[in-house]
């Protein structure tokens, strides 16, 4: 029965196709084009991020200890906090060391070396999660012997700003479209259903369950929605193939290297495909629900 | 106004009804009530003692899935042929290709179109297509056979045709009940007339009792 149901209605669903061929492919294309925007906002999203982090990670909190403390107390206390990737003990001497060529007097710096030097010990922590680096800075600052901490808050915090904007934008984006590709697909099944009005009539009286007569329409919206995506898919790909070979190669962007990752971007084509065939299906029933009443 | 108002008949299982009388005396909408296609505002329709406004959504499927529907109007599908406009009957019940396969012919045959299974509806004739609307509804060996006006679009020779089409169907077991105004035709046969004006039983030519109408 079950095997029935279904060799019906792909029968149907492939006729249906067929005879509305050019509505189904106008649909494909503008739910592929829909598609490919989305996509779009996806990778752009998830290079953003990766510039985020990239760009945090260079972010090092600058820990300033007592004169009085003991730097490998510090080092036990810093291993215990979750959170730090890794750290370098930059000790008084070194520290003036760089300060001096920094400034490029060594004369100057001369007279401050020994007991002079005014420079206490530091570390330079490294954080695994850039968006942490505030938190880790408050959490570093409450151990006993630590001076002070130090990193560009400034900058940091633009950065972090920059990709919650991105993911606000992506998320507006992406629900906008969404609806959009829904609506084409509403239309395009709901054509189909007025051009099949009369067959899904005499279907009610046969004592046809709503199911039966669903599926084809529901199958017909998920593969227009899957074959838009698939081309939406395709056209993205290789766009972006380029994109992402040509920046690589621009040496000034040092910092911006699109992500090449290919687990993470089939990642992405797959959750377009499935999204774009939920999407159809979405439709579909959003196009059947008033028709249905018996 | 209600189109029917205190109506109260039983028919049996395996009877021939007719439900006759003018237009608007209300014979479409007490079809249509049996089919469980209009709900009554007072009063209910029973089948096998049971309230069809009770029924769930699976049960009233099944009900209808005992109904064989015969239109004025043919309602046949102009894209499909008359051996596909016949099986579509098995097809949206989700019976297998073997079954459609054995019983299409086999109800073409009854209706003595066999040999125009591979015609569209356009190439055949208004009683013809009649014909081919009845072997969509007894394929599925339905329980009831339900016509409304089916001759009304026929010329009177095959009208007779296909009363007596229905006749046979009937000895076969099959409740029929035909909504018609074809007084003459009627006459002719020996069968339950329940005659309609306004909405109301002006007379019924006998008393008995499987669906209810009240």
């Amino acid at each position: 029965m079950l095997l029935n149901l279904l060799r019906y209605s792909l029968r149907q669903c492939f006729q249906s196709l067929g005879r509305n061929f050019g509505l189904g492919l106008a649909s494909v294309g503008v739910i592929a084009v829909t598609l490919m925007v989305l996509g779009s906002f996806l990778l752009i999203a998830i290079n953003t991020e990766r510039l985020v982090q990239a760009m945090g990670s260079n972010v090092e909190i600058g820990v300033f200890i007592n004169r009085e403390a003991e730097p490998e107390e510090i080092e036990e206390e810093l291993e215990g906090i979750p959170g730090i990737e890794g750290y370098s003990f930059v000790s008084r001497e070194e520290g003036l060391e760089m300060l001096s060529d920094w400034m490029g007097e060594e004369e100057v710096m001369q007279d401050m070396e020994g007991e002079n030097n005014p420079l206490p010990h530091a570390f330079q922590v490294r954080a695994a999660d850039a968006a942490r680096v505030p938190e880790l800075a408050g959490q570093i600052e409450d151990i006993a012997g630590v001076e002070k901490t130090d990193y560009g808050r400034d900058l940091l915090e633009g950065i972090l700003q920059v990709g919650r904007w991105a993911n606000t934008v992506l998320l507006v984006a992406g629900i906008l479209l969404a609806a959009a590709a829904v609506f084409l697909i509403l239309t395009t099944v709901r054509l189909s259903l007025l051009s099949r009005s009369e067959e899904v009539g005499i279907m009610k009286y046969l004592g046809a369950s709503n199911w039966f007569i669903r599926l084809p329409f529901l199958l017909e919206g998920m593969i227009i929605g899957w074959a838009g995506t698939l081309l939406a898919v395709i056209l993205l790909g290789t766009g972006y193939h380029y994109l992402a070979s040509a920046v690589g190669e621009v040496d000034f962007l040092f910092l911006v290297r699109p992500v090449t990752d290919p687990a993470i971007l089939y990642q992405v084509w797959l959750g377009l495909l499935v999204a774009g065939t939920l999407i159809g299906g979405l439709g579909s029933l959003l196009s059947l629900r008033r028709f249905l009443k018996v | 106004m209600p189109a029917v108002s205190k109506v109260d008949l039983t028919i049996e299982q395996g009877e021939f009804v007719f439900f006759v009388g003018d237009s608007g005396a209300g014979k479409t909408t007490l079809i249509r009530l049996v089919f469980h296609e209009v709900v009554p505002t007072s009063g209910a329709v029973f089948f096998h003692g049971k309230d069809l406004s009770h029924f769930n959504p699976g049960e009233l499927l099944r009900y209808r899935r005992n109904i064989g529907m015969v239109f004025q109007d043919f309602r046949l599908l102009s894209r499909k042929t008359v051996f596909e406009n016949t099986a579509f009957a098995l097809e949206v019940l989700g019976r297998s290709p073997g079954e459609i396969k054995k019983k299409v012919p086999r109800a073409l045959e009854q209706v003595g179109l066999s040999h125009k299974s591979r015609m569209f509806p356009s190439q055949l004739s208004g009683g013809e297509q009649q014909r081919v609307g009845i072997a969509r509804a007894i394929v599925k060996e339905p329980l009831l056979i339900l016509a409304d006006e089916p001759t009304g679009n026929v010329d009177p020779n095959n009208a007779r045709y296909i009363m007596e089409l229905f006749e046979q169907i009937n000895k076969t077991g099959t409740t029929v009940v035909a909504a018609t105004h074809a007084w003459e035709l009627v006459k002719e046969m020996d069968q339950r007339v329940v005659s309609l004006e306004d909405g109301k039983v002006k007379s019924d030519s006998k008393k008995r009792g499987f669906a209810r109408v009240t």
